[in-house]
């Protein structure tokens, strides 16, 4: 391909070598046109003299000559025109049958001229179309190449592209799985350290108790024994939901940010952002926002962060589903309490209407990597914010996942 | 010499620590405490018969890589306790030769039965390695021949043998015999094959 983009002169050369396939290759048949044509003109001269038109006639010579170079090229036309003078001499001009020119050698001259002009003619229009033809293959040729040669990038690229998305997917999966593995290290460390502060002071209160009830039934009881491994029992308990608290405020460490936010806007941006895994599980995506819709007093992140979870959850859960479409529909607008409603359809493999409301307890799954943590995380934001997150079974098939919010004049 | 059996406790947790010691005095022990293994193995530790009991999780050193320290050191049967076990952490333990492992908040009957065994182990251990001490003590009593002739008695070769082995007479054999199993109180020709063993193989 790139050989010849790069080297075009040598592709030229190589069409006009073949340019006049036509033209008889072997000098035998090019004569043999000659002879034939020239054979022809004196047949046709012979038939002609009975019409008494003078030398007239033997202006057929002259077809015979144009005719030899159309056939068999410029070497056939000089074979025909000294052919054809011959013929001429010794069939027609006196003496007859002698090749002896007497009294007509002005005639002769004339014819001789006459012969030689057509000849230069029909070489001149010969070359010229040659030539002609010569451009117009050449011209073929290199579209032709050209065309090939951007067929084939137009592959390569096509095969690039592919490649691109497939790496993509392959990031975007190894992507998920490094949250996921990532999400679950925090929690099991976190889970760790929480259960070893609150361990400690367990095991002292249970050791404590212990000790106790043996002073306490022994003979005789000692009291003060039993008194003091009560009142480090009492320290330990405190000290035990002590570590309670600090975990809930190293957890709620930051202050929530409260800002107007418009939804529909916080929708279309989750929505880019999924785009990926939206074409992924090819899901089409219908919205309903209303317009003119007020704002609401919100964390941005953390309730764009809702929204990514919910979308996440529909594209999940029609994963893989066949012979339904697989779509999510998402709409906007204001319930009875004036608060803004945001709900999520989908047509995915839905929950029992009895398991509704256990999809938001914490642990509890129904993916195969999931941790169970998405939707209970997302509705306590969500209740932070003073609104609520439920979901219903849709209809037929799917769920329907509800989330209002108050205006941000009523917060 | 202490006779009271003495458990060693090993916690960074003081309330933890200070529990232990009451429960452990209630029962008759005596109790040694230590924030740290590194400051247990810096301390003198005790001869008397007894056991560790140690919390695993410790800031800087594992408790587990104090596991092999701890008992080429001190040679006492322990007992792991952990606010936060793992199945892999307790394997580990477990095949390093602890008695027990247990997760904290345990009921104190486990850690009860755990020390009961520990320091029956300890005990087990100590009276072999008494009974090795006097058997070596006894050995050392054994002139040079009859060290010779106990060993090649004990390899399962007659009188007649050990006279040609040795280019002595099978009499002289039959009294260096007599006298080392009356020096090593062996009762007869098995229990001396098997005080060999044990001196062999110590």
């Amino acid at each position: 391909m790139s050989r010849d983009i790069e080297d075009p002169t040598m592709s030229d050369e190589r069409a006009a070598t073949f340019s006049l396939p036509q033209v008889p290759r072997f000098w035998i048949a090019r004569w043999g046109w000659a002879v034939a044509f020239t054979a022809a003109a004196l047949a046709a001269t012979f038939l002609l003299h009975g019409l008494e038109i003078g030398r007239a006639e033997l202006f057929v010579f002259c077809l015979a000559v144009m005719a030899s170079v159309w056939s068999g090229g410029i070497e056939a036309g000089i074979v025909a025109a000294v052919l054809s003078t011959l013929a001429v001499d010794y069939f027609w001009l006196p003496p007859i049958y002698s090749l002896n020119l007497d009294t007509e050698l002005p005639a002769f001259a004339a014819f001789v001229l006459v012969g030689l002009m057509s000849l230069g003619l029909s070489i001149q229009r010969l070359r010229a179309e040659s030539a002609l033809r010569r451009e117009r293959n050449t011209l073929e040729a290199r579209v032709r190449r050209r065309t090939l040669a951007l067929e084939r990038a137009n592959d390569a690229l096509r095969a690039e592209n592919a490649e691109r998305q497939r790496t993509e997917q392959a990031l975007s999966e190894m992507e998920a799985d490094f949250a996921r593995v990532h999400r679950l290290m925090t929690m099991s460390e976190l889970t760790a350290s929480i259960a070893h502060e609150i361990n400690q002071p367990l095991a002292a209160i249970v050791i404590n108790g212990a000790a106790a009830l043996r002073s306490l039934t022994q003979h005789p009881p000692d009291f003060a024994e039993a008194g003091e491994a009560l009142s480090e029992m009492v320290c330990d308990a405190n000290r035990a939901s002590g570590v309670i608290e600090r975990v809930r405020a190293l957890l709620n460490s930051d202050a929530p940010e409260r800002v107007p936010l418009d939804l529909n806007d916080a929708i279309a941006d989750v929505l880019a952002l999924s785009g990926r895994a939206i074409e992924g599980a090819a899901v089409s995506v219908l919205t309903e926002l209303a317009a003119g819709l007020p704002p609401v007093s919100a964390d941005p992140v953390l309730l764009r962060q809702v929204l990514m979870n919910l979308i996440t959850n529909a594209v999940e859960a029609m994963r893989g589903i066949e012979g339904r479409p697989r779509a999510m529909t998402m709409r906007t607008g204001c319930d009875r309490r004036n608060r803004i409603l945001i709900t999520l359809e989908d047509t995915g493999i839905g929950v029992d209407a009895a398991d509704v409301d256990r999809i938001f307890d914490r642990f509890y799954t129904t993916k195969a990597g999931g941790i169970g943590m998405g939707l209970a995380i997302s509705r306590s934001i969500v209740e932070d914010h003073g609104g609520a997150l439920w979901a219903s079974p849709g209809v037929p098939h799917g769920m329907v996942f509800h989330l209002a919010l108050p205006l941000e004049a009523d917060t | 010499m202490t006779t009271e059996p003495g458990v060693v406790v090993i916690d960074d947790d003081p309330s933890v620590r200070k529990a232990l010691d009451r429960l452990l005095r209630k029962f008759g022990f005596q109790v040694e405490l230590f924030s740290s293994p590194t400051q247990f193995l810096e301390s003198r530790r005790p001869d008397g018969p007894g056991c560790i009991v140690c919390d695993i999780r410790f800031s800087g050193k594992n408790g587990l890589d104090l596991q092999s320290e701890l008992v080429t050191v001190s040679r006492l049967p322990i007992i792991f306790i952990t606010g936060y076990g793992t199945i892999p952490m307790s394997v580990r333990a477990m095949k390093a030769g602890a008695v027990e492992f247990l997760t904290k908040p345990f009921r104190d009957q486990d850690l009860l039965d755990a020390i009961a065994l520990a320091l029956e182990r300890d005990g087990a251990r100590r009276s072999s390695e008494t009974q090795i001490a006097g058997l070596r003590e006894r050995f050392a009593s054994l002139t040079a021949r009859e060290r010779q002739v106990m060993g090649l008695v004990a390899a399962g070769r007659l009188n007649k043998q050990i006279a040609a082995e040795l280019g002595v007479s099978e009499v002289t054999v039959k009294i260096h015999r007599s006298r080392v199993m009356h020096k090593m109180r062996a009762s007869g020709l098995a229990e001396l094959v098997r005080m060999a063993d044990r001196l062999g193989s110590p």
